[in-house]
């Protein structure tokens, strides 16, 4: 999963492994009740023991989630929470803590607002890793080149019932 | 993309999927076909739109004249075929008429007679 660099994910993980503990990864749809509010949330997670954010971007067809993560994507939607705004609040959260942040999105808004600019824009905002909900990894060359050139980590899905050969590709 | 296509959808400046209406259910829908799309793109096809109005009228024209009740979907189609035929006397217009308009019977009951109203 990572590029050349080694990020705070991959520092994160090394070091569970060293002392031999399990990681907590706390997933935070932004802009839910308000983007103002998102920060305070993360401080809250991370003094709760998170060790790595998911810093989820709401979106208005959100076919990967359940009923709870759907209506946090509408209030934050309502709120005014757009692609570009969630990478402002990654960067304010990243003026004060140097935890993990992954961002956890679906597809569309990333075609919108376009692969080389987000990774560009995700590295500058503090942003260490990128999880594409609905990318598929056998297409996802082009997107996984931007990340790792803007020195990013991508994380792909593994199912119960995916096949050896698919959890291999999504290893690598 | 939307529900795992790549395609051309409808959506706002930051890809977030706009809400569609249509009077036809079968075309309420934020994206087209990605052969829609493909063809669109080589410009191998032209596409047009049709209201709802034109739709049920073209429906209630083609149910009047031939005995054939178009589906709600089909009916846009009919209406295209009939906003070109004055400007192509004598041309012959084929239109694909798919699906069957029994199923909208109950919307056709409706709409035609506020258009008979009219």
């Amino acid at each position: 999963m990572t590029g050349t660099t080694v990020t705070r994910i991959g520092r994160l993980f090394e070091d569970l492994r060293k002392t031999n503990r399990k990681g907590l990864i706390a997933y935070l749809t932004v802009g839910d009740p308000s983007p103002d509010r998102t920060p305070a949330l993360v401080e809250a997670l991370v003094r709760g023991g998170a060790d790595l954010i998911e810093l989820g971007v709401p979106f208005s067809d959100p076919i990967a989630d359940g009923p709870v993560i759907q209506a946090a994507g509408e209030r934050a939607l309502k709120a005014g929470t757009t692609l570009a705004r969630v990478l402002a609040v990654a960067a304010e959260i990243r003026r004060t803590s140097e935890v993990p942040l992954l961002l956890f999105t679906y597809l569309n808004p990333v075609v919108r607002y376009g692969l080389e600019r987000l990774a560009e824009d995700a590295a500058a905002a503090g942003i260490d890793g990128c999880l594409l909900i609905d990318a598929s990894v056998e297409e996802a060359g082009e997107y996984v080149a931007a990340m790792h050139r803007h020195g990013l980590d991508t994380v792909f899905l593994a199912a119960p019932t995916s096949t050896e050969r698919r959890l291999k590709l999504v290893a690598r | 993309v939307l529900q795992g296509a790549y395609s051309v959808v409808l959506q706002d400046p930051d890809g977030q999927i706009a809400l569609t209406h249509s009077v036809s259910a079968g075309l309420d829908y934020a994206m087209i076909g990605p052969e829609h799309a493909w063809l669109h793109d080589q410009s191998r096809a032209e596409y047009t739109a049709a209201s709802d109005t034109e739709a049920l009228a073209a429906a209630r024209l083609l149910s009047r004249t031939e005995g054939i009740i178009p589906a709600l979907e089909s009916s846009h189609a009919v209406a295209e075929a009939v906003r070109r035929s004055p400007s192509a006397p004598g041309a012959i217009f084929l239109v694909n008429v798919s699906g069957r308009g029994d199923k909208d019977i109950d919307i056709y009951r409706e709409n035609f007679k506020e258009l008979d109203s009219q």
